[in-house]
């Protein structure tokens, strides 16, 4: 280790990979990898760098692995990944730890019951064991008792998993929620989809690098927002005086989180009040004709009054705003005083690239509807949707195989549903990298997973799902297999990655895309009929072969071959860098992947796929949908106050508990350690979990106010109860200077609870009190009253 | 790549990206022909090391190669359209009478297409090649409205082109672009496509229409091609006369025949004798010795290996002209500056003088003309 190089910098630095000592020593951590390593710390050997791609979260940054006689000992960013460019996250950092960790599950294997002993099978039995169930199920016309349920972000191997459960039964694939499908639903809601010729998924798009001006509406944008190693690096650009201009970061929320210390300017605020802060912001604009007239103008409906077809009058955005969201009223709900409002407002304004991000957008709290429009309605009002600088929905095509009908299933981020389907008495439960689930479900809930007969688990770690599972298919990990990716949440531009495995697998350890193929051979010739590919490398090639024939985008290169690749593009010209779809494989598998750097922000976009064509201030798309919900079929059966549930609008979030009985408000966030959940038993992100100095020992803690805290007699690192309406579960305080009092912020994620390091604690899921948005039907929150005393 | 390596991105913008001490090198008047971009780079020289000195940037050399490259890249990148004005778009959407035959997205005539379904082609050449097939109905149309041919000029091309785009909103997402373009294979096609019936190139070819080699043709695409659009009407009415067919077009091939229409004007020829005269009027002379063996302050310049080019004499300044400015300025001699036709005729002489002295046989390669 080349330990006179490195320089371990503070989370709290929003520095990419660094690693924040706490209390372990340079020597501490240098026994750990030692004890990590099976064999000695030396590797004599021939020094190699290869590439992968990480996949510790479904960001999917491009890495650098430096391998020494075969094995892997440091992983940095490739910089010639436009995701990251070089930079990544501890995340990543930590990866080796996973590649050698003790605990990894190296063969298949078997077990009757979770409390029995594992028995250790071949990889033919195994798939065996599962497709002869799942044979028998669809045999019975009962192929809805499957259940599976995928941590893994948007990818080949979701693509691959969504296809074969379409095939398989129409059965939806359950994964873990991005964080972004509240604000794409409201987007599409008021902008419409995207139109192509393909038809099929979509995805949400910020052009963050060419942003001038960004409110942020609770995002953790330093702590695993969007993708992270791409955030991050972004975040370093905005204050990079070499470009000749800076962006300006506001955060507003209610806790003093990374991002929040981190941004120009922090605005504390009431929880739950980002709808009612967006639309004093937009007060501001009307009121003071800040607002983009030409964009309103020409490609806005709603804006004003109107009146409908039925002869219906309906408020517009403008009076609304002005009649309902005073800046008297919004201080008021939000605790912001007025002067900032105002003072943000006009910044805001100022000029173009003014983007507004938020709610939240975190994948266990993508936030509400209504605070979403609002939001939304920000960017209309700057004239920022579907701009440079700005944000708008774009196709995600994805891999081109397996093919996605139109019509076909697609992966389903809602855990009601899937929890719905509990109740149908599930067969079969898959559980493919879902540590996530132990973050949201309580007791209760896991235990319905618990008594589903056969549980699957594809964890390549001993984790919470291989506690539960009586069938064990390990996954390797992301170096030892044929890495893919794709564009990741957020990213503005399409792209494909593809690396080659860096290390061969350890043990018995096999790609799960690979089992997949050899389940649906298993499981029925009319499944393995959709499915022809012999192995992984066969459906990559078929992959390569359709994208080399798309006419567009390149391979990766350096920047400046980027920067010539749009001057081309800007112009109408497309300079392949390949002649054959031969070269094309040849060149994808070893420049690590293709992409288009020209997307939507070299142009605006001003026409909308709404019923008016029009960016809709009053959503008609949302008019239809509740009138159905309601029954409501003629105008005149219309509430007086209906127009209020369709403008952006600001609603009380807490459920009517008693403010007296629970003075506070606890508010879970996601640390970037465990965003997604899942790599708690890694040793490097257990010690830097911690923001805010060193935990002592891998625990769980909350954080509160200096004054909650004297009130409560409550010092730094005392244990204890965090009580809300359904219970209470012990913690280690946390007293931040400068935090917000009345409010709690707890993260989520925690010590392992499985494996040699298991450290069990009470789960945050146990206390929380989720909130389902009222419209999307959807887990909006888990914001809870709660108390907190001594123990 | 040697644009950005070499550091002049430092400097100069291309398209608007890139530095602002120096003019942006794709919209300076210039055609890119390389006798322009060599004589504007040794005139420009002195200021450009002046301020290079100023800025402390570290002076770059050249090989002939990286300056070749160059050179293409700068005649490439002036030959690009810049993005259009969707604004301007609409007042040319309007004032040309589009909307009366098509719609966008459904609002407008329905004489035409809705031309929300080309939205997606990104080069204007593709739109030109697009109306060039679609025309001879276009003519019919219009004789039947009584409406006048609509012409184009500058770029409202372009931005009828990116109006367009504006309003087709989502279905202008999948782009198609067209590859860079080939002179070679623009020149077969000048034949196979019968151009060449009606315009000779260099005095080779018919005589109805104007010699594409004397013609000044507009530097970017989309303008030439929107040169030849207006050009239409006059030659289907030719055409029909002379019995030749109504020549369709592919995007591609269209971009091809204009990529050799392009290269037409980056050939140039220099007069050896005029060359003698500004070589001594421009105080070269007394320098550089032109008689082999002569000695001279600076180096004689028939001892020199390589052929002499506009872009072989731009890397040879380039890299040389600071020791030669500084020499000039210590004995009060002022740096000549030379236009293209002074430097297309030194270029000559100069070749000349080099190979009789050498006796090396002529290049193929060779533009110039002793």
């Amino acid at each position: 280790m080349r330990l006179a190089r490195r320089d371990f910098l503070s989370l709290a630095g929003g520095a990419i990979g660094g690693v924040a000592l706490g209390n372990v020593t340079l020597r501490g951590l240098s026994r750990l990898n030692e004890a990590l390593a099976p064999e000695s710390a030396l590797y004599p050997g021939e020094e190699k760098i290869a590439y992968s791609i990480c996949s510790m979260c479904s960001g999917g940054c491009g890495l650098r692995v430096r391998t020494v006689g075969g094995k892997a000992v440091k992983v940095d960013g490739n910089p010639s990944y436009p995701v990251n460019r070089g930079g990544v996250c501890p995340r990543a950092q930590a990866l080796l730890q996973w590649v050698y960790h003790p605990d990894r599950v190296l063969s298949p294997r078997r077990r009757s019951k979770p409390d029995q002993p594992w028995e250790t099978i071949s990889w033919e039995e195994a798939v065996n064991t599962l497709a002869v169930t799942l044979r028998r199920l669809r045999a019975a016309d009962q192929q809805n008792r499957l259940l599976v349920i995928s941590g893994r972000g948007s990818g080949l191997v979701t693509q691959l998993c969504s296809s074969f459960l379409s095939v398989y039964g129409g059965n939806p694939l359950f994964c873990l929620p991005s964080g972004m499908e509240t604000t794409q639903q409201a987007l599409e809601l008021m902008a419409g989809r995207p139109e192509t010729s393909e038809g099929g998924a979509y995805r949400l798009a910020y052009d963050l690098e060419n942003s001038r001006y960004v409110l942020n509406f609770g995002c953790d944008l330093l702590e695993g927002w969007g993708t992270p190693g791409h955030t991050l690096r972004l975040f370093g650009r905005w204050r990079d005086s070499s470009r000749g201009r800076r962006t300006t970061l506001i955060h507003f929320g209610s806790r003093p989180s990374v991002s929040a210390v981190r941004a120009d300017e922090w605005v504390p605020m009431e929880v739950g009040t980002y709808g009612a802060a967006a639309l004093g912001i937009a007060f501001v604009l009307i009121s003071e004709d800040l607002y983009n007239r030409e964009f309103v103008a020409n490609s806005t409906s709603g804006f004003e009054d109107w009146t409908d077809a039925a002869g219906r009058q309906h408020i517009g955005f403008r009076r609304w705003v002005r009649e309902e969201y005073r800046l008297s009223v919004v201080s008021e709900m939000t605790g912001i005083p007025s002067e900032t409002l105002v003072r943000v407002a006009r910044e805001f304004a100022s000029g173009p690239g003014a983007v507004a991000l938020g709610p939240r957008q975190s994948p266990t709290q993508p936030g509400r509807l209504s605070d979403a429009l609002a939001i939304q309605a920000l960017n209309a009002l700057v004239g920022s949707v579907g701009a440079k600088g700005g944000v708008t929905l774009v196709p995600d095509r994805g891999w081109p195989l397996p093919a996605q009908d139109a019509g076909g299933i697609q992966p389903s981020p809602s855990l009601e549903k899937m929890l719905s389907l509990l109740e149908q008495s599930p067969e079969v439960l898959v559980l493919d990298e879902a540590a996530w689930l132990f973050d949201v479900l309580d007791t209760a809930h896991l235990d319905m997973l618990r008594r589903i007969p056969m549980v699957v688990t594809t964890s390549s770690l001993e984790d919470a799902t291989t506690s539960m599972a009586t069938l064990a298919l390990p996954d390797c990990s992301p170096l030892e297999k044929w890495a893919e990716g794709q564009s990741p949440s957020v990213y503005p531009y399409e792209l494909l990655g593809l690396t080659e495995p860096v290390l061969s697998p350890r043990g018995e350890s096999r790609p799960w895309t690979e089992i997949l193929l050899a389940l649906a051979q298993a499981t029925d010739p009319a499944i393995a009929a959709k499915f022809p590919w012999k192995d992984l490398p066969a459906l990559l090639r078929a992959n390569a072969d359709q994208v080399a024939s798309r006419q567009n985008g390149y391979l990766f290169g350096a920047e400046v071959d980027e920067q010539w690749q749009r001057l081309l593009e800007r112009s109408g010209w497309w300079g392949p860098d390949w002649n054959s779809a031969e070269q094309f494989w040849e060149q994808f598998r070893t420049k690590g992947g293709w992409w288009d750097p020209v997307g939507w922000p070299a142009e605006p976009q001003r026409s909308f796929s709404t019923p008016s064509g029009r960016f809709e201030f009053y959503s008609l798309k949302l008019d239809e949908l509740l009138r159905a919900r309601g029954g409501i079929r003629a105008a005149s059966q219309l509430p007086p106050d209906w127009d209020r549930q369709i403008l952006p609008h600001h609603a009380a979030l807490l459920p009517p508990t008693d403010p007296k009985q629970f003075e506070l408000v606890l508010e879970p966030y996601e640390p970037l350690t465990f965003f997604g959940g899942g790599m708690r038993e890694l040793p490097f992100l257990q010690q830097i979990s911690g923001p805010y100095g060193g935990p002592k020992g891998w625990q769980s803690w909350i954080e509160l106010s200096e004054e909650d805290a004297r009130h409560r007699g409550i010092q730094g690192e005392d244990m204890v109860w965090v009580e809300s309406a359904r219970g209470r579960i012990r913690r280690r305080a946390r007293v931040l200077e400068g935090a917000m009092p009345g409010v709690v912020g707890a993260p989520l994620g925690g010590p392992p609870q499985e494996g040699r390091w298991a450290v069990p604690e009470d789960s945050l899921a146990e206390i929380l009190v989720p909130i389902s948005d009222p419209v999307l039907e959807v887990r909006s929150h888990t914001v809870t009253r709660v108390n907190i005393y001594k123990v | 790549m040697v644009f950005r390596e070499k550091g002049c991105a430092g400097c100069h913008a291309v398209l608007g990206e890139g530095g602002k001490l120096g003019p942006d090198l794709s919209r300076t008047l210039s055609t890119g022909n390389p006798l322009e971009l060599a004589a504007a780079m040794w005139s420009h020289a002195p200021q450009m090391w002046q301020r290079m000195q100023q800025e402390n940037f570290q002076l770059p050399t050249f090989t002939t190669e990286e300056m070749e490259v160059m050179f293409a890249f700068l005649a490439m990148v002036r030959s690009f359209d810049e993005p259009g004005n969707a604004e301007a778009g609409r007042e040319v959407f309007q004032s040309k009478g589009c909307a009366e035959c098509h719609a966008i997205r459904g609002q407008g005539g329905r004489v035409g297409p809705d031309l929300a379904a080309v939205a997606s082609l990104r080069n204007p050449v593709a739109w030109v090649a697009a109306m060039w097939n679609h025309a001879p109905g276009m003519f019919r149309a219009l004789r039947e409205k009584g409406r006048e041919f609509p012409r184009f000029q500058g770029a409202e091309m372009v931005d009828l082109q990116s109006y367009i785009r504006l309003r087709a909103g989502g279905l202008a997402q999948d782009r198609s672009y067209l590859l860079p373009a080939s002179a070679d294979q623009g020149a077969a096609l000048f034949q196979t496509k019968q151009c060449v019936r009606c315009h000779g190139v260099g005095g080779r070819g018919g005589t109805i229409g104007p010699d594409l080699s004397s013609v000044v043709l507009p530097r970017r695409y989309g303008e030439i091609a929107a040169f030849m659009w207006n050009h239409a009407p006059q030659m289907n009415r030719q055409a029909a006369a002379e019995s030749i067919p109504y020549p369709r077009l592919e995007a591609q091939e269209l971009a091809n025949i204009l990529a050799y229409l392009n290269s037409l004007s980056m050939r140039w020829v220099g007069n050896p004798v005029t060359g003698a005269t500004t070589f001594a009027t421009k105080g070269c002379a007394g320098c550089h010795a032109i008689t082999p063996g002569e000695k001279s302050p600076g180096p004689n310049l028939t001892a020199l290996k390589q052929e002499l080019t506009p872009v072989s004499m731009a890397a040879i300044m380039w890299n040389h002209g600071p020791r030669m400015l500084q020499r000039m300025e210590s004995s009060s001699i002022p740096w000549p500056v030379f236009n293209s036709r002074e430097l297309a005729d030194t270029i000559t002489f100069l070749e000349r003088l080099r190979r009789r002295s050498s006796q090396t046989p002529p290049s193929t390669s060779s533009r110039g003309t002793p």
